[in-house]
């Protein structure tokens, strides 16, 4: 799976124009589908085949948001997040959103969302988010160490 | 190309219902965990009322607003299958000839935003005001009248805020659907233990009694709620 940004289009990063791929060969890709992260530039549908000059994969981690997909806005839900470590990577429907510590408040369209918070060498934290407008959702992450798989 | 985005439409469709399909809750070990249980031949089941208090610490919506919510756990029988459906679930109250039957996650959600919808944020705030008057010059007497304190006392009404309330937009519904649906009670055949939330759109009143009953295949079983 891959994140791709549409350079040509003329959006910017405010813009989110964002597609969600899962197939990319050399030369063309297939969108499926843009939800959640946004959508596919005007005149292109799910199921248009797009020439690969026009799209780029961002650096990884794949796929992440734009750096402003989560500040206020109205009609949003807040979402406050601690972690243990700080430094934990949080990935919300599977995009690398940022690190914990500069995370501290999210802002999220009303919907249902899988948060995942993950660290070196611990046990990844997982949760069901389910955000409305205007309600504030504080989630704790507390990063137990992995346990290490003993064979028999 | 249709046919390209028919197929595309048709992948998106099957993975949204995928994704909205009732997952319901971890069923315990078994029934007898659950505060209120009954075995019978075909199966077993648990059960335990949501308090006012539970159901906001396990739900973003405010289902306090509409329902009674009741987590359901049923154990078919060993090598047996149950049809799980939330039509053979009643809710009785104080004993009443007439049952109220669950709602399904669409209608609830529907409820909650035309509730929120309904609702604004009204602050009733007193203002007391203290000023002093230099009186005024009296032109019957030539003479100037005297000053003094006066006191104003009134109630100010602030009516809304800038933004949506919580839960009255059409995707605030569609998010409360969601999370409604995932955590309910998984409908159709099962083999193994199913758990999750079915949700009675009744007020909750302290002086009721209210009776769950749950009868499949010719078996009925009551259970009455505590308060």
């Amino acid at each position: 799976m891959c994140l791709l940004r549409n350079e040509n289009s003329g959006c910017g990063w405010a813009e989110c124009r964002w597609v969600r791929d899962t197939a990319i060969s050399p030369g063309r890709t297939t969108i499926l589908y843009a939800y959640p992260f946004g959508y596919a530039p005007y005149g292109l549908y799910p199921g248009d085949w797009v020439a690969a000059s026009y799209w780029y994969p961002i650096s990884s981690p794949y796929p992440y948001y734009a750096p402003d997909t989560f500040r206020y806005g109205n009609g949003r839900g807040e979402i406050r997040l601690t972690a243990d470590p700080k430094e934990a990577k949080v990935y919300i429907d599977g995009g690398y959103a940022g690190t914990a510590d500069k995370l501290k408040t999210l802002w999220l369209d009303p919907g249902a969302y899988d948060l995942t918070v993950s660290a070196a060498g611990r046990e990844d934290f997982h949760e069901r988010l389910y955000v409305l407008s205007g309600k504030i959702l504080k989630i704790s992450a507390k990063l137990d160490p992995e346990q290490t798989k003993e064979n028999p | 190309m249709k046919a390209k985005l028919g197929w595309a439409a048709a992948l998106v469709a099957v993975a949204s219902l995928g994704m909205a399909a009732p997952k319901g809750t971890v069923p315990r070990s078994s029934a007898g965990k659950y505060a209120l249980h009954a075995t019978r031949e075909k199966f077993s089941i648990g059960v335990v009322t949501l308090s006012p208090e539970q159901a906001r610490k396990q739900f973003v919506s405010d289902v306090n607003r509409c329902c009674v919510v009741v987590e359901v756990a049923l154990y078919p029988s060993k090598d047996g299958k149950l049809d799980v459906s939330l039509n053979d679930l009643v809710l009785r109250q104080n004993n009443s000839e007439v049952g109220d039957k669950p709602a399904s996650a669409k209608v609830i959600a529907s409820k909650l935003r035309k509730k929120a919808e309904a609702t604004r944020d009204i602050s009733v705030y007193p203002s007391v005001g203290v000023g002093y008057g230099n009186g005024g010059y009296d032109p019957a007497t030539g003479t100037r009248a005297p000053g003094g304190t006066y006191k104003q006392v009134g109630v100010g009404v602030g009516i809304g805020g800038s933004g949506p309330q919580p839960g009255s937009t059409d995707k605030d519904r569609v998010a409360m659907e969601t999370e409604l649906s995932e955590k309910g009670l998984p409908e159709g055949a099962a083999s193994a233990p199913v758990a999750g939330y079915v949700y009675f759109p009744m007020a909750r009143k302290k002086s009721q009694t209210l009776t769950l009953e749950y009868s499949v295949n010719g078996e009925k079983v009551q259970l009455r709620l505590p308060q």
